[in-house]
Formats: C-alpha cells, structure tokens, sequence
C-alpha cells in the first residue's frame, strides 16, 4: 500500500509527461484538445496535489482564507485557455505550449488546495456558473458565423459546441437532481470542514 | 484574512492583465480578429520573397512601386470561399481603375504543385481578370510559401478531402511594402477607402 | 407542542443581517415612491396633461419596469431571508452581497437610462438592446444589461445559499418541499409552510435567474458581436420565461410573511397541510410553464405550447391562491384578530393577489388574448396584483417590523392611508383594465383624444396611490431608522 502511494506522484508527473509527448494526437482535432487534452491536464494536477493538501494548509489558511486566492488563480487560468486564440497560439509559440503544460495542472493543483476552504455557498455559485458557462461556449461555437480557430476545421468547432452543450445540460440535471436527493433524515451527513476529517474520511473509506 | 485579501488582489490584477495583453484590450478573441487589428496598430513588414506569375514571369512585391497592392491567397481547384475571393477581386478591379486609385491585386495560390500556370490562367479568365490590374502567381519554393503564409497569418489546413482550409481575407499592402490592412471578402467599403488612403 | 412547532421552529434565531433587512425596506419605500412618480408622468403623458419628448416617455417607463420589478424582488427576497432564518441557519454576508449588488446594478442601469439614453424597455427584448435607431448607443446599452446581470448574480448568491441551508437542515430539497408527506400522508414529516414555500421559489427562481443570465450574457455579446445571433423567438422564451418567473416570484417570496406574521395575531399556527404542499408543488411546474401565454400573438410558435400555456394560465397559481386564501380567512375567523396596520395590510395583500390574478385568467384564453396582449389590459393586470398583492403584503410586513411594543390599533391618519391607497390602486388598476377591454394599446406614450378621459381618471387615482403610500410609509421609515439604531 505505502508503496502504491510512494508510486503515486511519479506516475501522475509521468502521465503529463506522456500527454506533452503525445500532443501531435490530442492537438490533432479541436474536440481532444479541448475536452480531453486540457481536462486531463488539470485532473493530473487535481490528483498530485491531494497528497499535499496538509502541507500547504497553514500557508492556505493565511493567503487563501475561504478558498479566494485559488479559486481566481484557477478561473483566471482556465479563461484564459478558453479564448480561441490562446488554443491557436499554442499550436505555432512553443512558448504558449510549454506555458499550458505548467499552467493547467497548477490551475488544477490549487483549485484541490482551496476545495476545503470554499464556503459552500461559493462551491453552488461555482456549479451555476459552470453550466451556464458551457451553454453560452456552446452557443458561441455553434453560431459563430466564421471559424474561431485558424487552425481547426469548422466541422470540429461545430462538433465541439455540440458536445459541450451536452455536457452543460448532464452536469446541469446532475447537480439538479443532486439537492433533491439527500439523507431522508433530517440531518446531513456530519459536513466535513477540517483537512483532519478529510484526512480521516480518506485513510479509512 | 488581511493576507488573503492581498492574494487575492494580487492574483486578479495579474491575471486581469494577463487576460487584458491575451485579447488586445478586450478586442481580439480569435487570432484571425488579433491579426486584423496588430496590422492596423503597427502595420507589419512582408518578407520580398520572389514568386512566379501565370506568364511564368519572376515578379516581387518590391516590383509595385509608389502602389498599393491587395494580395489574397487562394487554390484554384477551391469550389467555395476562393471563388468569392475572385469575385470580390472582381469588384476591386471594376472600381480601382474609375477612381484612379494607384493600387493593383495580387492572388497567390497556396498549393504550388497543382496550380501550374495554366491553372492560375484558367482561374484569371473565370474571374475575368484584368492583367493591366491584377496578376496571379505562386512561391516557387515550400519554404518561400511558408515564408509568405506566416507573415501575412495566413493558416491553411487540409480539408481531408483533398482540399484546404484556409482563413480567407483581402490583405492590403501599402506601397512602401507593409502590410497596412486585412479586411473582410465582402467589406468592399474598408478596403476602397485603405485604398483611398494608400492613394494620397 | 408539536403544533407551537410549526410556525416557530425550535432552532429559532435572530436573523443574521437583520439591519440589511431594515435597510432594504426603507430603500423598497424610496424606490417605490420615486418609480409611482415616474409612472404618474407616463400616465399624465398619456393623458395629455403633461408633453413629455416620447423619448423621455420611453425612458422613463424602462425605469420604471426594471425599477419596480427589481425593488419587488428585492424586497420579497428581504421577507423571505427574514423568516427562513427562523427555519434555519443562514450566512448574513450574503444579504449584505445581495443588497450590495443590488446597489450597484441600480447604479448602472440609471446612468444607462438618463445619462446614457437607453429606453429598450425593461425587457431587454432581444435584439432590441442593439437597434436604437441612434437612440441610444451600444455603450449604453451593455450598461443596462451589465446592471441586470450583476443583480442577476447577486440573487443567484442569495438562491444558493437558502439551498444551502435548507439542505443542511432538512437533509435534501425533497424533504424541505414537503415530499414525504406528500407521497406518504404522515403528518409528522411536514416542514413549517415557510420552508416548502422556500424551497419551491428557490428551485423555480434559481432557474430562472440562470436561464435569465444566458439571455444577457448573449445579448450582450450580440451587441458587440452582431453576428453571433440567437434565434429571436428562442430569445423572446428565453426572456419572458426569466422574467415571468422572477416577478412572480417576487410574490410568492413576500407571501412568506403572511404564513409568518398572520399567527402571531390569531394565535393559530399556520400549518403544511397535504393540500397545501401540492398547492405549492404545482406552483413550481407551473409557473416555469405558465410564461407562453405572452407570446400567444407570436403565431410561429408550436400548437402544443400555445395548449400548454392556455391550460396552465387556468392552472397556474389557482390552487395555491385558493388554499391560501381560505386557509386565511380560516384563520381570521373568529379569531377575535387585532387589526393593526400591519396585519390589516397583510390582509388586502392576499385579496390583492387574488384578484388580480382574474384577469391573467381571462388573458390566457388564447381567443381573448389575441384581442387584448398588446392592450393596457395587461398592465391592468400586473398592477392589480401587484400594486394591491405585492405591494400592500410588503408594506405589511414592514409595518410588523417597525411596530411598537404595543402595536397600535388601527386609527387615525394610518387608517387614512390605508383607505386611500387601497381604493386609489384598485381605481388605478380598474382603469387600465377597462382601457385594455376597449383596445386602449400600451407602451404608448400618446393617446387619442378619445381615450384621454380614462387617461386622466388614471392619473387622479394613481395620485391617490402615491398619497395612500407616502402617509403609510414615511412614519415608517422613521421607525425602521429607529430600530436599526437600537
Ligand atoms: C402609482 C403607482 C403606479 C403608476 C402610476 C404606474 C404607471 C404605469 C404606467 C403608466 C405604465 C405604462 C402603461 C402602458 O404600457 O401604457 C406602467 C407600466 C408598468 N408598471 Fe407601473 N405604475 C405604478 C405602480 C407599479 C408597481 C407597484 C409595479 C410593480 C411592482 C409596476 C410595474 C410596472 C411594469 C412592470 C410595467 C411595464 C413596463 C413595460 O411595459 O415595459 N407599476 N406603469
């Protein structure tokens, strides 16, 4: 088991490692390189940083009290990589591209950081917002009368708005249906609010 | 509490600004909007590269002088966005001559190997060129083409079906040999009055 | 004991940002003063008494559709926060970041309107906002629409968080709409009224606020980008779906006072029954499904909608008025109930609404309709329901708030006022109503000769209005001020 953790890190470095090897196949077609290059990018950074959440927790506590300072590092991030021209650019600069194989997994990394700190309020903010950001990109790319991406064909622009709004609308009815379903009790699961507990909750499932 | 506030301060002017310089001050989303307003900004240096015309004629940019010249890039084999390119060559060349605009047009073709000479004459007649005003040619060498597409920003992508992708515009070069202006195929209105302008 | 429960609940609390609360009723009188006074000038413009520059005419009755619309719902949501605090724990920074934001959307959306021009209609109908025809320009515009998505984001906060809580106290949003006992019948599950009344709002407005947010946000990329279009008819349900929802939404969350306040006077708690969750059950599917019947006029739009929105119109807050209107005068009988200003007001808030829902009855009949949406008959009937509905239960509430120790019967100049308002909106209401049945069309801002008569019978009775609402408001306001230094 302690092996497996020691493990852990390596292989996730490895796997962003192995996905900027691979960025010919992922940057091949719009679709990849928005809906699985860049997720997965991020989700390598989410997964590296859990292991370090009680490291950075003091510092987090005073630079980042509620979940503030990640929260607007990573949403600045990750708007930034949803500007069309960002993605182009990432394709002719080596420079943009090396910058997005650093960013996405930090922006990824400090949102797990923050998690714990986020009110709740802010985290059903954040879900709103999510998908009524996804409906609006899906509508920019579908209705976008030229292409937004020089170098990306239309079909795959069209295709992408496509699935986004699909995605929008799951994570929509999801997160719906998520408030109607709770304890049949009265009251909620004890909430967890210190990295102890989510500590504890995580060693012993 | 007072520290987060700080970070996060800082971490939005940062970024605001980073965001700011990413999109031109808000203006450009896309890099074919970006590409249209930094010509516009500081107009941008074409590389004198020498190409060979329909008549099999060595020509250069440098060879316009004291002119203005709207270069567009196409395929001749193209069954869509080129040909409204020729046409609004077409119209170009129809309102240049009457209102005496120092200016000509310049269709380059992007795929070398299959437009011969022949193509690109072939292409001049659909369109009705006239060779007084406008001339068609094509890079000699790949790397000559790469040369010219990237400093104009032109992408051209294969369609998978044999043919090409490409962000098609009116490019208008200004005499003394930079690129001044990208309009839109069907922004007649712009480009008559860049010409207006290059003309004076 | 279990029933002393249901209207106070165990884990009862002073209400965080109380004074936000104050403050947001003495802002509700302000607001609503100054907008009664934009719309007394559109009615005397009307009327031929004044001559107002029809763009002037245009702007003010954009201010005073976003304005009064706004102020309903801010206020509504002020009553709800107040009383769902009772229920469960609420963070108060939140009120604070809704009134903030509220403040800075009404900033904007004024200097947008007088200094910038923009008269669009509250609406924002797209792709009006866009085409001005040199009215005003697209600066002006995306201000407007700037200022409804902030105070779109800080409702959305608002909605959030009383999800939040109430999910934390009852478990899950089914529990808090009353579900179990819906579908079970065991009494002991049932929530207090304030709680399933909540939830439904919070779920249907929630809604509404995001779909209303899409509409904005493209909107105002259409104005910079004009060809990133929408489908003007999919704006057009877009729009009036959000705007339908949230204003009567703004009833229902001021509705909430009456399940509250009217016990304390008759000493009869109110309570959840079967029939009362289903009432307010129905509301949250129906209301969202309600809104076609203000495009019945648009003939593009499929049959099985314009059905839909002709069967629901019927539906729509019927049970709910009916259950709660006799659920109250339940109550009120022979309670041998005190009658104050407050519990007066809150009284003809709930008849207000009733009858002002009659005629949204009548409109949504498809063959009437056609005949009378683009009349005044359908100001004739918002103004009923809220002028006598929304405004007087607010008003209630308020006067509760602010009331003394001993809470003073009602007599004297507050009696006046009462009479005066009630009589002077009823006529206001009556007379757009019977303009609209004579095809007197709105959103004019000259009239026939032939209609100026009902024009000026108009304005004396919104005269009346002002006059019945200043004397209630202004010692209240005092009182508030009061209060909050206490
Ligand atoms: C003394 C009180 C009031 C007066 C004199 C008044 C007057 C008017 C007038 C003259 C119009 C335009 C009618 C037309 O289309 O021809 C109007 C529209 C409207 N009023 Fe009022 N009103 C009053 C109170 C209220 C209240 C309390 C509310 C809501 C809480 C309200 C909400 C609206 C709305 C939403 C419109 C529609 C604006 C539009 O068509 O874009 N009004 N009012």
């Amino acid at each position: 088991m302690s092996e497996g953790r020691s493990l852990r890190e390596p292989l996730l470095l490895l796997a962003i490692v192995s996905i900027a090897l691979m960025r010919k196949v992922f940057e091949q077609n719009l679709v990849s390189h928005m809906l699985l290059e860049l997720p997965l990018l991020s989700v390598c950074g989410s997964v590296l940083a859990r292991r370090f959440v009680h490291v950075f927790d003091r510092l987090g506590q005073t630079v980042d009290a509620g979940g503030a300072t990640g929260v607007a590092l990573a949403l600045l991030i990750f708007a930034f990589w949803m500007l069309p021209r960002s993605i182009d650019q990432s394709l002719s600069s080596p420079l943009l591209e090396l910058g997005k194989f650093v960013t996405l997994p930090i922006a990824g990394a400090v949102l797990t950081l923050s998690w714990y700190r986020i009110p709740r309020v802010a985290i059903g903010i954040l879900k709103c917002n999510l998908v009524s950001m996804l409906l609006v990109m899906s509508w920019i790319y579908t209705v976008s009368p030229s292409r937004l991406c020089n170098s990306y064909l239309r079909g795959d622009q069209d295709l992408l708005g496509e699935i986004v709004g699909i995605l929008g609308i799951a994570l929509g009815v999801v997160f719906g249906t998520s408030v109607f379903i709770g304890s049949t009790g009265a009251e909620l699961p004890p909430k967890i609010s210190s990295k102890r507990e989510w500590d504890t909750a995580n060693d012993n499932p | 509490m007072n520290r987060t506030i700080l970070a996060t301060c800082a971490v939005l002017s940062l970024g605001s600004a980073v965001l700011w310089e990413a999109t031109n001050g808000l203006r450009a989303f896309t890099t074919e909007t970006a590409r249209r307003l930094e010509v516009l900004d500081s107009p941008k240096h074409i590389p004198d590269v020498e190409l060979v015309d329909r008549t099999g004629r060595s020509i250069r940019l440098s060879d316009y002088v004291g002119e203005a010249v709207i270069v567009e890039f196409i395929y001749t084999r193209c069954p869509t966005i080129c040909s409204s390119l020729g046409d609004s060559f077409n119209r170009m060349q129809r309102n240049i001559k009457p209102r005496g605009y120092k200016a000509r047009l310049l269709s380059i073709s992007f795929d070398p190997a299959h437009d011969t000479e022949d193509q690109l004459s072939e292409y001049a007649r659909l369109h009705d060129a006239d060779a007084a005003i406008w001339n068609l040619a094509r890079p000699r060498l790949a790397l000559e083409l790469k040369s010219v597409l990237d400093a104009y920003g032109v992408v051209v992508l294969p369609d998978g079906a044999g043919g090409f992708i490409h962000n098609a515009a009116l490019h208008v070069v200004g005499p003394n040999g930079s690129l001044t202006g990208i309009y839109d195929l069907d922004d007649d209105h712009a480009v008559l009055q860049a010409l207006a302008r290059a003309s004076r | 004991m279990a029933e002393a429960h249901v209207t106070r609940a165990p884990t009862a609390s002073p209400c965080p940002a109380e004074a936000a609360v104050k403050i947001t009723m003495i802002l509700t009188f302000v607001v609503l003063l100054l907008m009664m006074a934009f719309g007394l000038l559109m009615r005397l413009n009307q009327a031929a008494v004044v001559q107002l520059d029809p763009t002037m005419f245009y702007r003010l009755m954009t201010a005073h559709g976003i304005g009064m619309v706004g102020i309903a719902g801010m206020s509504g949501a002020a009553i709800m926060w107040y009383f769902v605090s009772r229920h469960a724990s609420l963070t108060g920074w939140v009120f604070w970041a809704l009134l903030s934001s509220f403040l800075v959307g009404v900033v904007a959306i004024l200097a947008s309107i007088f200094i910038g021009g923009f008269a669009g209609a509250w609406t924002f109908l797209f792709p009006l906002p866009a085409m001005s025809g040199g009215v005003w320009d697209t600066g002006a515009a995306a201000l407007y629409l700037v200022g409804v998505i902030v105070i779109g984001v800080g409702f959305l906060i608002y909605l959030v968080e009383i999800g939040r809580a109430l999910i934390q106290r009852y478990g899950s949003l089914s529990n808090a709409l009353g579900w179990p006992l819906l579908f079970t019948g065991h009494q002991d599950d049932a929530p207090p009224p304030t709680v399933v009344a909540t939830a439904v709002i919070i779920v249907f407005n929630g809604i509404g606020t995001v779909v209303g947010a899409a509409a904005l946000t493209i909107s105002l990329i259409n104005l910079y980008l004009p060809s990133f279009t929408l489908d003007a008819l999919l704006a057009k349900n877009m729009i009036y779906f959000f705007g339908h929802v949230f204003i009567n939404a703004s009833i229902y969350m001021a509705v909430v006072a009456v399940y509250e306040i009217i016990p304390e006077y008759t000493g009869r708690p109110w309570k959840a029954s079967r029939p009362f969750i289903a009432a307010w059950n129905a509301v949250m599917l129906l209301v969202m499904a309600v809104y076609p019947h203000h495009l019945f006029q648009d003939g593009v739009m499929p049959a099985w909608a314009m059905v839909m929105g002709q069967i629901v119109s019927y539906a729509n807050g019927v049970p709910l008025l009916v259950v709660t209107t006799f659920s109250l005068l339940n109550y009120l009988y022979r309670s041998g109930i005190r009658w104050d200003l407050a519990s007066a007001l809150l009284v003809t808030g709930v008849f207000g609404w009733s009858v002002g829902s009659v005629p949204a009855i009548i409109d949504g009949m498809i063959s009437v309709n056609n005949v009378m949406h683009n009349t005044q008959w359908v100001p004739g009937h918002f103004h009923l329901y809220l002028l006598l509905g929304e405004v007087a239960i607010t008003l209630g509430f308020a006067a509760w708030l602010a009331r003394g120790e001993a809470g003073e019967l009602l007599s004297g100049w507050k009696s006046r006022g009462l009479i005066i308002y009630a009589i002077g909106g009823f006529g206001f209401a009556t007379v757009f109503l019977v303009s609209g049945a004579m095809s007197v069309p709105r959103r004019w801002a000259a009239h026939l000769p032939e209609w100026q008569f009902q024009d000026q019978l108009g304005s004396i009775f919104a005269v009346a209005t002002i006059l019945g609402v200043g004397i209630i408001v202004i010692p209240m306001i005092k009182r508030l001020a009061m209060t909050m230094r206490a």
